[in-house]
């Protein structure tokens, strides 16, 4: 592994391999959320200090929130 | 209030990496599953927030699994357990889901290209810095051609990712489209990929980049766990 981490190092600055801190925790934000989380009826996803995903992490408390007052209407 | 969080699934005998913490700076421990193992570490809390800190945790973890050689099935980040026996009995009871994850990961670990913009124009955008016309029709005109140049970026971006799509075919078993992905990243593809491939993977990607408008760039992930393709839910 340790290799291949050398070898993408060498890469032009077109690709960048692992080295793009906020890119690397967007694209980790999109694939490791749980996105309907229920732990015991307990549910908490909150997301700081990353500009780039408080957006979609607000819709999901939103929409956590909603579903907490049972406000989701089922879809037609 | 402890609790348990499970970063995911590996074959037994699998060892964490002792110089990667879990989250909160705790100890990774190994819960026996019979011919397969959990890693596992304590959260002293009973509502688990999703730090960036404790993401690249949960993720620092389950990397240094793949960088040992193991195959992973990663838990996605979120939901906590009671205790131990919690875990264990919400594994066994998706046992056959598990077999089918193992299968689907044994050998294989998670690439992402990632589409993103440079801040350079695109090279199809047209040069108009010579007309000169009104402030209102200027001012009409940058907005008209910063709608226009966005449109020409995605379009770019589209061609960027399908054109890497189709590179990278023969190495790949499975890819994913990410829908909507955070910006910057303008595309985004996960790419199930064979460790013995990973190599040629990368560079397959580096000829694309090497060929894109350089008002894009890519961005590689990985190699990291399967989020995208074989994730553990229980709970």
């Amino acid at each position: 592994m340790d290799e291949l981490l050398h070898a993408a190092a060498g890469a032009e600055s077109t690709l960048d391999v692992n080295d793009d801190e906020p890119l690397i925790l967007s694209d980790l934000l999109n694939r490791v959320l749980d996105k309907g989380v229920v732990i015991s009826g307990e549910v908490t996803i909150a997301v700081a200090g990353v500009d780039l995903v408080r957006l979609d992490m607000r819709l999901l408390l939103v929409s956590v929130e909603r579903l907490a007052r049972g406000a989701i209407e089922p879809p037609k | 209030m402890m609790a348990v969080h499970l970063y995911g699934v590996l074959d037994a005998g699998a060892d964490p990496t002792p110089s990667i913490p879990g989250l909160d700076g705790r100890v990774v421990r190994v819960l026996s599953l019979g011919d397969r193992c959990a890693w596992v570490s304590d959260v002293a809390e009973s509502r688990l927030e999703a730090t960036p800190e404790r993401i690249r945790a949960h993720d620092a973890v389950l990397s240094g699994a793949i960088a040992q050689g193991y195959s992973v099935v990663p838990s996605l980040f979120g939901r906590l357990h009671a205790d131990d026996a919690a875990v264990i009995a919400g594994l066994e009871g998706s046992a056959a889901a598990l077999d089918a994850a193992m299968t689907m990961v044994r050998e294989r670990v998670e690439m992402s290209v990632l589409v993103v913009p440079t801040g350079a124009a695109p090279a199809a955008m047209p040069d108009h810095q010579r007309e000169s016309r009104g402030p209102g029709y200027a001012h009409l005109k940058r907005i008209r051609d910063q709608v226009h140049a966005e449109q020409i970026l995605l379009g770019s971006a589209a061609e960027l990712a399908q054109s890497a799509t189709r590179a990278l075919a023969g190495l790949c078993i499975a890819e994913r489209v990410v829908e909507a992905p955070a910006p910057p990243v303008l595309m985004a593809r996960a790419h199930l990929v064979a460790r013995d491939n990973v190599a040629r993977y990368l560079r397959a990607v580096k000829l694309e980049a090497a060929g894109a408008d350089p008002a894009l760039r890519i961005a590689v992930r990985g190699p990291g766990a399967a989020y995208s393709f074989a994730a553990v839910q229980i709970g």
